[in-house]
């Protein structure tokens, strides 16, 4: 009897026992296929149980465009009338003209220049007079977004651009949720240009006497 | 070892020589089949990532979560980027600053909660090594009842490919994750 001793690579040790002295040529080729089952066994065991996946990251990165746009602007009316219910204070106010300004980022510019500006005022004019006559007002940009009540933004100077927060949140792509500023219109009972000292010399005549302004607002990005 | 022996010998009686003198032939057909305990690992329920940045920083799912699975209690853990600029994890895009971004593994608990186990933090090198004990989270192979493991995508450094785009196109950054499990017998 011998033993031999067949190593292999999963280092487990086979101890075999044969006898070798009757053993044929057939039989020692089945003990060669011996080995080669034992061979094979053990480069299967040395298969990895590793185990690997892949995820792939993509960023996509792109400015903005430097869009911005406006919806919703509508005329604005204000009325006085000397005498009048609302004849009680130097200051008339038209209603809010609310309108919706979307654009990317949380800030944009706005200016806000009329027809017949006159330094810090905005100026309407008389239809219709033979000389006519000039109203002057003042312009108001208002918050109506998340607050109970307008809020005061600014006062605009004609041509000086303002910086103004808006939160995108509050409207829909389309500004269907409503609008997020407002335009106030202010004039004093106390008007004041070269030829009037107040709103009542420029309703001389038959009325009711119309005033008009063509108000454009300019709206510019900030990011 | 007792059936090979008695196997053998069996085999050995048929090739014993006879009282006369002839040589005669047997065989022993020997089968034997030996096998270690297999560890097994998986890896399963993973999504690629498609993230932007824009002014406003990044959008889009940064976090996803998927199954991880070890039959050994320990198992090594390896995470490699597909950009080799540095040791760190780097989004990449033809002619711009690479994007730096950290990928953050964290266990999840039973609960759905994330754990304050982390397989990789803020401060792992890219192709490192790790070694896990990830036996307080294994449930299958397939996390049939929840995943237990989740993967954020922390994009850290993008200021300086934003500040270089001076277009208005679209530039993708991209990145290949390899992650590799290894049981520890």
């Amino acid at each position: 009897m011998r033993i031999l001793i067949l190593e292999y690579a999963c280092s487990v040790t086979l101890y075999l026992l044969v006898d070798v002295h009757k053993f044929s040529g057939r039989a020692m080729r089945q003990l060669f296929v011996f080995f080669a089952l034992i061979s094979l066994s053990a480069l299967s065991m040395s298969a990895s149980a590793d185990q690997s996946a892949e995820v792939s990251i993509e960023l996509s990165m792109q400015k903005k465009i430097g869009s911005v746009s406006i919806t919703g602007l509508s005329d604005i009316f204000i009325e006085y009338q000397e005498g009048g219910a609302n004849d009680f204070t130097n200051w008339y106010s038209s209603d809010l003209m609310e309108f919706c300004v979307r654009t990317h980022g949380t800030r944009f510019y706005m200016t806000v220049e009329g027809s017949n500006d006159v330094g810090r005022d905005f100026t309407m004019i008389g239809v219709g007079q033979a000389e006519p006559h000039k109203i002057l007002y003042r312009v108001r940009a208002m918050r109506v977004l998340d607050v109970p009540v307008p809020q005061l933004l600014y006062d605009m100077p004609p041509g000086e651009a303002k910086s103004i927060a808006v939160s995108q949140d509050f409207v829909g792509s389309e500004c269907d949720s409503g609008g997020n500023i407002g335009l106030e219109l202010r004039m004093n009972k106390y008007n004041s240009d070269e030829h009037i000292t107040n709103v009542a010399e420029a309703l001389s005549g038959a009325g009711p006497h119309e005033f008009v302004d063509t108000l454009t607002l300019m709206l510019s990005p900030h990011f | 070892m007792k059936n090979i022996v008695a196997m053998i010998s069996l085999g050995a009686a048929l090739m014993s020589p006879a009282a006369i003198a002839q040589v005669s032939e047997g065989s022993a057909d020997i089968t034997m089949t030996m096998q270690k305990a297999q560890a097994t690992t998986s890896i399963s329920g993973l999504d690629d990532f498609a993230l932007s940045y824009d002014e406003n920083g990044v959008t889009g799912a940064v976090e996803d979560t998927f199954c991880l699975y070890s039959s050994t209690a320990n198992f090594t853990f390896n995470l490699e980027g597909q950009n080799q600029n540095d040791s760190r994890f780097n989004l990449v895009a033809t002619g711009l600053p690479a994007v730096r971004y950290l990928p953050i593994i964290e266990f999840i608990n039973s609960d759905g909660s994330i754990s304050s186990d982390r397989i990789t933090s803020v401060s792992y090198l890219r192709g490192t090594d790790v070694t896990v004990d990830g036996s307080a989270y294994m449930t299958d192979e397939t996390c049939t009842d929840f995943d237990n493991v989740q993967l954020g995508i922390n994009v850290v450094g993008a200021a300086d490919a934003f500040d270089a785009i001076d277009d208005n196109l679209e530039h993708i950054f991209s990145d290949t994750l390899t992650m590799t499990i290894t049981p520890e017998l």
